[in-house]
């Protein structure tokens, strides 16, 4: 095993991770913040972004899913108000 | 921005795929998302270049960068192994780009979700609708 100081500083990670922190919901962050050690907390960050991530992925296909099924009762008429109608709102 | 993408993605399968079986109709309801969020976001992205495609030219600087003996140590290990897998091209960065590259990704992976989560409310309230009109 090289002896070789890594590249990256300890300060790096712990800005990189505190952005990280500050990205997932306020849930989630609460459950984190007892954990006072950097390895530690540092790994249980990295595996709660995991599962956030994980979340959303299975947001979108379960929501590709239902989209696709009311894609399918959707006139075309219709479905071109919506798209309007959502373009008009965000 | 994302919101436009996303949209006219689902005009595009709705006009070119009417008739085609579900599962293979979200799928590319699925595509249209992560292309969608990759278009909205920065080109020098890594995950945006590896969901539009252009992860070869990664991979060939990759190839070299190895060949000059370019080490890229990492001071955490398992759980980013995790995550190098989750976020799209994450094979090809060292730590601290995939800490970066993941918290961008998140913001517009959780974006997508609500302009698809909208998008689906809106429907389901203009079907019920016309089920009350029968």
């Amino acid at each position: 095993m090289s002896s070789r100081r890594s590249r990256i500083t300890e300060d790096e990670i712990n800005e990189l991770i505190s952005k990280l922190q500050s990205l997932l919901p306020e849930s989630r962050r609460r459950s984190l913040g007892r954990v006072v050690e950097l390895q530690a907390s540092a790994s249980k960050l990295l595996k709660e972004t995991c599962n956030y991530i994980k979340n959303l992925h299975r947001e979108v296909d379960d929501l590709s899913e239902r989209l696709s099924g009311l894609m399918d009762n959707m006139e075309m008429n219709s479905f071109e108000a919506e798209i309007v109608r959502s373009l008009l709102r965000s | 921005m994302q919101t436009y993408h996303f949209l006219r993605s689902l005009t595009h399968i709705n006009l070119t795929r009417p008739s085609s079986p579900l599962h293979r109709r979200s799928r590319a309801i699925r595509r249209a998302a992560y292309v969608s969020m990759a278009r909205a976001a920065s080109p020098r992205r890594m995950w945006t270049r590896a969901i539009l495609g252009r992860l070869q030219l990664l991979r060939r600087a990759r190839l070299l960068r190895r060949r000059r003996n370019y080490k890229k140590k990492t001071t955490i290990s398992t759980p980013h192994d995790k995550l190098r897998r989750l976020v799209p091209g994450g094979e090809e960065m060292d730590f601290c780009r995939l800490l970066e590259e993941t918290a961008d990704y998140a913001e517009f992976l959780s974006k997508q979700v609500r302009i698809m989560r909208s998008v689906v409310d809106f429907m389901e309230a203009e079907c019920r609708k016309k089920e009350e009109k029968v």
